[in-house]
């Protein structure tokens, strides 16, 4: 029953702008099919939505005698009492996207066999209609008679991308729903609705991408799916954020997202993810923005970490970067000239490797060295190629971190400390952070405005590293001040650590730095996010040299 | 020019002389080899600015002349050679050197000789002279100790001090020293501190290998480059330019635990316990009491390992934690049956050194480990 709110409720409504382009009236309406248990939800656009956008649901649609009554500002079948409001179940509960969108346009609206037809806020027609399942309703003429609305609209293209980014959300947030998008008789979007939340994500970003997605299951709060590291994007766009099926725009649930990936994506890279927070309508208030963009929680604490866990678990099932063939180049034409092969065997050493518990479980095996600093190993799935600097960084970062946690670790004092010039806003971040480097095995004394004396190094670090090393990583600190400031500090430190590309390694140093990535964790990327190998998957092989067929 | 000579010898002389090219040469010219007649022969020269490496070659010479080829193709090409006579002949206006030797007639594209570096010759500068063998011994026993920082350039360097009549090689990275003497005969007076580039030293051995039992040590009047020449073989090198720390102040003067060991025995203990230490960075526990030495390492993941082995101890019980890295390099160039380790705390620094003997020391930084 759809009825008048009492004027203390409707204030008590978040007021303000409802309709500002045709990517709003798409989603208002959405909203409704889907608060009306819609299975089926088809959208039609048509002249970037200024002539028309038509949708109709399979839903429980509307009733004739309220039928009117939907268009009414404050009418709403969602809210009674003003304690409703504590507990919003449902998208729509102020009653005013219909009263809003057909105040600017041509409204023509059928269900249950009846059908109105409202422009510009008046009734114009309302008489029988099709006796169909569900509702459908057809905007035409947008913002015609709010010529100040229209001009500030932007291109075409742009007002249709935002139409499509809403109902993509939709589709990806409600697998369950079938959605189909078309745009001037073209489809757009075109979801199964079969409840695979995969497929969804192959509907709207494509099956590749789909593949790569980790599923969050059996966690608190928390359902969805993330993007594995070694597929991300360079813009946020692929980033879907939800509380209870809801879109939502919410900076700390963006950063508890991004922090997850901290030191597995490279700068400017950001995941693809869809995320829905399932939670109690009590614990959190979507009566804060007009377009029901924001939401409050009760506890935001507990639902930024339940998100951190969640996502975190599932990265943990990160697989390594996957070599494939480029298509369509011709699998026989070499692009670049073959680098010179040159393997640095050391069959001496093999057998000194060969102790220890974990060496029957080592799975990757040391091949030998190629170029200047690649390592290739045979594995289970297939030939690896690893980066060595890239590979041992992330090994002593984790150390590196895991020495600041615990506070355990081996420190190398050094036998004559050494001067290392600094400027002066190092030598306080340093001073800012001195337990922490401590932690990590870097100790120094002060030496003057402009110089530190560096008296003890960690272990991991070999000798004749510590200048570039103290620096880089005073440096960090400094430019990071904050949360994750000393993360940032270790990654420079594990840099500066690490074997660099170009150093020789022997095959027993190359088992060790294998043995070492294999059990370390997110070791699919250095800490600044590159990758550390490459898996040429044994049916990629076999495929290239036609062993398949 | 025109030269007849025994490609196995050859071969070789430019095997040796090729290790001064850098891989990195942006000068095209350093990829070549000079070669020049002299009355005794013929002469090989390389160098990259910094090394430069000189071998005299005997061989006939029926004109003289000189040029500079390139080294990796003549180097390559001269040991597929039969041990046959070589017969060089240069074609001064093309600059293509022809090389007869069996059934090969091989012409090979050279540059002019004007255009090789001029490179540093032994002036009237300073000169002593020590054994061949002692003092590949002293840069073996220091060299490794030397940094590879190339932020603190004096430490990239061996210290050679002279004074007295003796040379003391000295070498840090920070965290270990290795000082090792040995005699020399020059003039009394002659007092002068080097530092020579490690990776210069480190060609001394493979450079002067073969030759009769003295090296010539010429310390240029600049102070700016330093020769060893032994023989017909010579080594030139740049000198590092800066101050050297005072190294001298960090070896321990006293001790309270004195362990003597056998070398071999420790070697591989050291080696065996030090596979456990992985994840420690390579870092091994050394426990001296009454009569033993007790070596000790852990990895969580893979075990640990404990050896116990005799050894004199005089002093007090001690427990102390190294770099295996660090020692076992102080183990290799050691060659005596046993070894004297001298401890004065925990934290102090440790001081391995033949027993009984002064030439040689070698001084490690222990690790301390946190385990709140
Ligand atoms: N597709 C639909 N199927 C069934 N009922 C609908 C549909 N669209 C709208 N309604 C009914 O019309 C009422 C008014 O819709 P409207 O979108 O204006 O307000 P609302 O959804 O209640 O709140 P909000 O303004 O927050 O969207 C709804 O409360 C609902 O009862
Ligand atoms: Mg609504």
């Amino acid at each position: 029953m759809i009825h008048l709110l009492t004027p203390e409720i409707a204030d008590a409504i978040a007021a303000g702008e409802v309709i500002e382009r045709p990517a709003s009236v798409v989603k208002e309406l959405v909203e409704n099919s889907l608060d009306a248990n819609a299975r089926r939800i088809t959208i039609d656009v048509r002249g970037a939505g200024k002539i028309s956008i038509r949708v109709s649901d399979d839903g429980d649609g509307i009733s004739a005698e309220d039928l009117q009554m939907a268009f009414v500002r404050h009418a709403t079948s969602k809210v009674t009492n003003l304690s409703d409001l504590d507990a919003i179940a449902t998208l729509g509960f102020r009653g005013e996207a219909l009263a809003s969108i057909a105040s600017v346009s041509d409204v023509e609206c059928s269900s249950a066999g009846a059908r109105i037809r409202v422009r510009a806020g008046n009734v114009v027609e309302h008489g029988a209609g099709p006796l169909l399942p569900g509702l459908t309703l057809e905007v035409k003429d947008l913002f015609a008679n709010v010529p100040a609305r229209l001009k500030f609209l932007k291109s075409d293209n742009t007002e249709v991308a935002a139409i499509k980014d809403v109902v993509s959300s939709f589709a990806l947030l409600h697998p369950h729903v079938r959605f189909q998008l078309t745009i001037d008789a073209r489809s757009a979007v075109s979801s199964a609705g079969d409840g695979d939340r995969r497929r969804a994500i192959g509907s709207v970003h494509g099956l590749p991408v789909a593949a790569e997605m980790l599923e969050m299951i059996g966690m608190p709060l928390v359902t969805g799916m993330v993007s594995q590291p070694r597929m991300s994007r360079g813009s946020r766009d692929g980033i879907v954020l939800a509380v209870n099926g809801r879109p939502i725009s919410s900076r700390p649930l963006l950063y508890a997202l991004e922090d997850c990936y901290q030191g597995m994506l490279e700068r400017g890279r950001h995941p693809i993810a869809v995320i829905d927070i399932g939670i109690d309508p009590e614990l959190v208030d979507v009566n804060v923005h007009p377009a029901k963009r924001e939401v409050r929680f009760r506890e935001e604490g507990a639902v930024f970490s339940a998100l951190q866990r969640a996502v975190r678990v599932a990265l943990g099932g990160s697989q390594p970067y996957q070599y494939h063939a480029t298509a369509g180049i011709p699998a026989t034409v070499a692009r670049d000239p073959m680098p010179q092969l040159t393997l640095h065997e050391a069959a001496a050493s093999v057998a000194v490797a060969e102790i220890g518990a974990r060496a029957a479980e080592n799975v990757l095996r040391p091949i030998g060295q190629v170029g200047p600093g690649y390592l290739v190993a045979e594995g289970p799935e297939g030939l690896v190629l690893i980066d060595q600097h890239a590979a041992h960084e992330r090994v002593l970062y984790n150390r590196l971190l895991e020495r600041l946690r615990t506070g355990r670790g081996i420190t190398q004092p050094l036998l004559m400390p050494q001067a290392v010039d600094v400027e002066p806003r190092l030598i306080a971040a340093a001073a800012d952070h001195r337990a922490d480097l401590a932690n990590l095995g870097l100790e120094y004394e002060e030496f003057g405005p402009r110089s530190l004396r560096i008296t003890a190094v960690p272990v991991e670090m070999p000798a004749g590293r510590a200048t570039a090393a103290v620096q880089e990583t005073l440096a960090a600190l400094a430019d990071n001040r904050g949360e994750g400031a000393m993360e940032k500090a270790a990654a420079a430190l594990a840099c500066h650590s690490a074997v660099r590309f170009g150093d020789t390694l022997d095959l027993a140093e190359q088992r060790r730095l294998l043995v070492d990535l294999e059990s370390a964790v997110d070791a699919v990327t250095c800490p600044h996010g590159r990758p550390t190998r490459l898996l040429v998957e044994w049916q990629e092989l076999r495929r290239h040299f036609r062993r398949n067929y | 020019m025109k030269v007849t000579c025994r490609p196995s010898v050859l071969g070789q002389a430019l095997q040796i002389v090729s290790r001064a090219i850098s891989s990195r040469t942006t000068l095209p010219i350093l990829n070549n080899i000079l070669i020049e007649t002299t009355s005794e022969g013929l002469a090989l020269t390389a160098t990259n600015l910094e090394i430069g490496i000189r071998k005299l070659v005997p061989a006939e010479v029926s004109m003289e002349g000189a040029t500079t080829a390139p080294a990796r193709l003549l180097t390559d090409f001269v040991s597929t050679l039969p041990d046959q006579d070589l017969e060089m002949t240069l074609d001064g206006a093309t600059q293509s050197l022809n090389l007869r030797c069996a059934r090969f007639d091989t012409h090979i594209k050279c540059i002019e000789a004007e255009e090789f570096p001029p490179g540093p010759r032994p002036d009237e500068g300073d000169r002593l002279e020590v054994a061949l063998d002692e003092l590949v011994s002293a840069v073996e026993q220091t060299q490794m100790a030397a940094s590879t920082d190339e932020a603190r350039p004096v430490l990239t360097g061996v210290l050679v001090q002279i004074q007295g009549g003796a040379l003391t090689l000295a070498a840090t990275d920070g965290h270990r020293l290795a000082v090792r003497k040995l005699a020399a005969t020059g003039p009394a007076d002659l007092e002068a501190s080097l530092i020579v580039p490690a990776r210069a030293l480190a060609e001394l051995a493979r450079v002067l290998k073969g030759e009769p039992g003295k090296v010539e040590v010429i310390i240029s009047k600049a102070r700016n480059q330093v020769f060893f020449k032994a023989g017909t073989s010579e080594l030139t090198s740049r000198l590092i330019d800066g101050k050297y720390p005072n190294y001298a102040q960090v070896i321990p003067s006293k001790s309270s635990t004195k362990v003597r060991v056998s070398t071999s025995e420790l070697t591989q203990t050291v080696r065996a316990v030090s596979l456990f230490a992985r994840d420690s960075a390579n870092v091994i526990r050394v426990k001296a009491q009454a009569g033993a030495l007790v070596l000790s390492a852990t990895t969580n993941e893979v075990g640990d390992s404990k050896a116990e082995m005799a050894a004199d101890v005089d002093g007090s019980d001690i427990q102390i934690a190294f770099n295996a890295r660090y020692v076992l390099d102080a183990l290799g160039v050691i060659d005596e049956d046993e070894v004297e380790l001298l401890f004065d705390g925990p934290l102090s620094p440790g001081l391995l050194r033949p027993p009984g003997k002064e030439h040689y020391l070698y001084v490690i930084m222990p690790v301390r480990v946190a385990m709140s």
